[in-house]
């Protein structure tokens, strides 16, 4: 897909999803435009485009799923359950007669399938529903902790390095919308400095809220040429998508953080829509490892190595 | 003319070629070496890759060049720099240089000197800045007045890294009204052996006097010698940031990933030492990510703007985020360094203070980004 294509797309994504819509109508309204094809036919373009602008937007959605489970072979709409919040790694089979642990899972998603599948570090295992458990949580999440607790009803085994793809394809859709996240709430505060007057000027004239956008842009800025380094490689593998993971999740953070004080106290208000974009960036960065962990793991890695590989080359 | 090779290639060549000419090609010092020895080394080792075709590629024939993209040039600085063979800001002023008089100066100039600069014939020095004129660069005061078929140059210039191993100078003048900032400066090719021209070092913290103050008492400058037009200097100025924004920062990006590497060699396998480096080493990578991209487009024709600020920035945050945790995880090293190699990571700790300071502020870039990519109109 060349770069007009993908403008293309993006705008045609952007105009399907709607950020006041539920998870389930955005899902309705990638897959009219084809989400499941565009998968299928140019996985990376199709997770650059739609997961940056659900982060863009920060609307509602449970596409990830698909996203992992095609990493792995899923069929497109399987209802899946993640690993623990928080947690990079996956879970090897138990008990498949008695299958016990915890998870978390996209709410809306599991609510309304009739079986979910759970992708461990062996193998694919497959329980019915009501052996799901989704756990309270705040309202305004769209994921949930669940318990499992149940029989196995299907179950296939899988090498390891296929478990891996399935984490790096959760991360690479993250690395996006947590990217897409940032530059929303840039493109909020920048709007509110242009057009919000105190002092008879533009709050957007005082450099000390100049320099906080700035600072914000370049964060953005290294994330998106983070991404576009992976894009460029089909078969990029785990720790050119991590690097992009961990950049993109630095992004939000300072993004959160920068745009909510230039956004001030309408910023703290429900009726402006930066809390929609707070709550996204902290509902993400969790699912397959936090920022802070998998920069860790980064340079547990370099210190393991004793060598800083040369990631990207010219 | 031979085809350029491409990237790749030209990396694996030198590469080998490197391998082989080892011995040859090190410096004959430990640890940084006195800078008179630097620059014996800087020129010396162009030298080197001048003969063996490798210092030609990426510049124009027309200027002795060999031809081909920049890239060509960005890889070869970059084997150089991660090598450590010579100091990589010294190597990279070629960057600057060169393209200035390729692109301003007549024909004649830049096929008479531009080859002594890439050879390592000769060094030169940039005169831009002054007592009074550091971020405010149009305010500069350093005159030039017309006298028939010359110029007489009167002033001060300041921060003219390695003038006194120069043998030329690319100066930033005055021949405007005092008031006519950007539109009334008009750049000079200056010998500076030339009479009425005084070189003072200028000492600074991180012990090398790389730096140096330039003196001008009615210096004489043929009209041959201006770079540019009449009062179109501030054009000169700003050509050379394209080049610098380039190559000249992947250049550094390899001087940067060996310093991380240097610490990563050392560091203590600890929790709190894998947090700092996987910060530091996420950051280059989004570095590397952006000038790779930055480079490409240049090499594309591409008109390098006010978005090259946010490669300014990067560089300046990782340069001195990798020697804060180098700092961080040994700072005796830094505090009380023992040897020589250690007097280097001590200096070279302290230089990366100025990386938000040369080159335009950390503060001028975000100026920048503000008023030109994010829209927010004047301060």
């Amino acid at each position: 897909m060349d770069a007009e294509d993908l403008v293309l797309l993006a705008t045609s994504v952007a105009a399907a999803i709607d950020s006041d819509a539920t998870a389930p109508t955005n899902d309705d309204a990638l897959g009219q435009l084809g989400w499941s094809d565009m998968l299928v036919a140019e996985p990376v373009a199709a997770m650059a485009v739609v997961f940056g602008q659900l982060g863009r937007a920060a609307a509602a959605s449970t596409v990830l799923d698909d996203a992992v489970g095609h990493a792995i072979g899923l069929s497109p709409g399987a209802a899946l359950v993640h690993p623990e919040w928080a947690t990079a790694a996956l879970l090897a089979r138990g008990d498949l007669a008695h299958l016990q642990l915890a998870g978390t899972a996209a709410r809306s998603r599991i609510a309304e399938r009739a079986t979910v599948q759970i992708v461990m570090s062996d193998g694919v295992a497959t329980v019915d529903a009501t052996s799901v458990d989704l756990l309270d949580g705040p309202a305004e999440s769209g994921l949930a902790r669940v318990d499992v607790d149940g029989p196995v009803t299907d179950w296939t085994s899988h090498d390891p390095w296929l478990a891996a793809t399935a984490i790096t394809a959760a991360r690479r859709a993250q690395a996006h919308q947590l990217h897409g996240l940032a530059s929303g709430m840039l493109d909020l505060a920048t709007e509110h400095a242009r057009e919000r007057m105190q002092f008879g000027r533009p709050i957007g004239s005082f450099q000390a809220v100049r320099h906080k956008l700035a600072e914000t842009h370049v964060a953005v800025e290294a994330a998106g040429d983070a991404l576009a380094a992976n894009d460029e490689d089909d078969e990029a593998d785990g720790l050119v998508v991590d690097l992009a993971r961990v950049l993109s999740g630095r992004a939000a953070q300072e993004a959160g953080r920068h745009c909510q004080q230039v956004l001030a106290g309408i910023g703290f208000t429900r009726d402006h829509r930066f809390h929609r974009y707070l709550f996204a960036a902290i509902d993400l960065d969790g699912l397959y490892g936090t920022t802070a962990g998998l920069t860790k793991t980064l340079g547990q890695q370099l210190i393991a190595d004793r060598t800083v590989p040369r990631v990207i080359d010219l | 003319m031979i085809n350029p090779p491409r990237v790749g290639e030209l990396r694996a060549e030198l590469i080998s070629w490197l391998d082989v000419h080892a011995e040859e090609i090190a410096p004959p010092y430990r640890g940084s070496g006195s800078l008179a020895e630097q620059m014996i080394q800087l020129n010396r080792v162009k030298r080197l890759l001048w003969d063996a075709g490798y210092m030609g590629w990426g510049w124009p024939e027309r200027v002795g060049g060999r031809g081909g993209p920049a890239a060509l040039r960005a890889v070869v600085g970059e084997e150089i720099v991660e090598r450590d063979l010579l100091v990589s800001g010294f190597f990279s002023m070629t960057e600057t240089l060169a393209p200035t008089l390729i692109g301003f100066a007549s024909e004649e100039l830049a096929a008479e000197f531009v080859p002594r600069l890439l050879s390592g014939e000769e060094m030169w020095s940039q005169g831009f800045s002054e007592p009074g004129t550091g971020s405010d660069l149009a305010s500069l005061a350093c005159r030039a007045r017309r006298d028939g078929e010359t110029w007489v140059i009167n002033g001060q210039k300041v921060w003219t890294s390695l003038s006194q191993y120069s043998t030329r100078c690319l100066l930033l003048t005055r021949t405007g009204t005092p008031e006519s900032r950007h539109r009334g400066i008009t750049a000079f090719f200056v010998d500076l052996d030339t009479p009425g021209i005084t070189v003072r070092p200028l000492s600074i913290m991180s012990g090398s006097d790389e730096f140096a103050e330039v003196f001008f008492d009615d210096v004489v400058v043929p009209d041959a010698r201006r770079v540019g037009e009449i009062d179109g200097g501030w054009a000169v100025a700003m050509a050379l940031l394209p080049f610098e924004r380039s190559t000249a920062f992947w250049h550094r990006t390899a001087f940067l990933q060996s310093r991380l590497q240097t610490v990563v060699a050392a560091a203590p396998d600890d929790d709190h030492s894998a947090v700092l480096l996987g910060e530091a080493f996420a950051q280059l990578h989004a570095l590397r990510c952006r000038s790779r991209a930055t480079v490409r487009r240049f090499d594309d024709g591409a008109t390098l703007g006010p978005e090259t600020s946010v490669d300014k920035v990067l560089v300046a945050s990782v340069e001195q985020r990798i020697f804060d945790v180098a700092r961080e995880l040994d700072p005796l090293a830094v505090a009380l360094p023992d040897g020589p190699d250690g007097d280097r990571r001590r200096d070279e700790y302290l230089y990366s203070r100025a990386a938000s300071i040369y080159g335009g502020t950390g503060e001028i870039q975000r100026n920048i980004i503000a008023r030109r990519l994010l829209d927010l109109g004047d301060e």
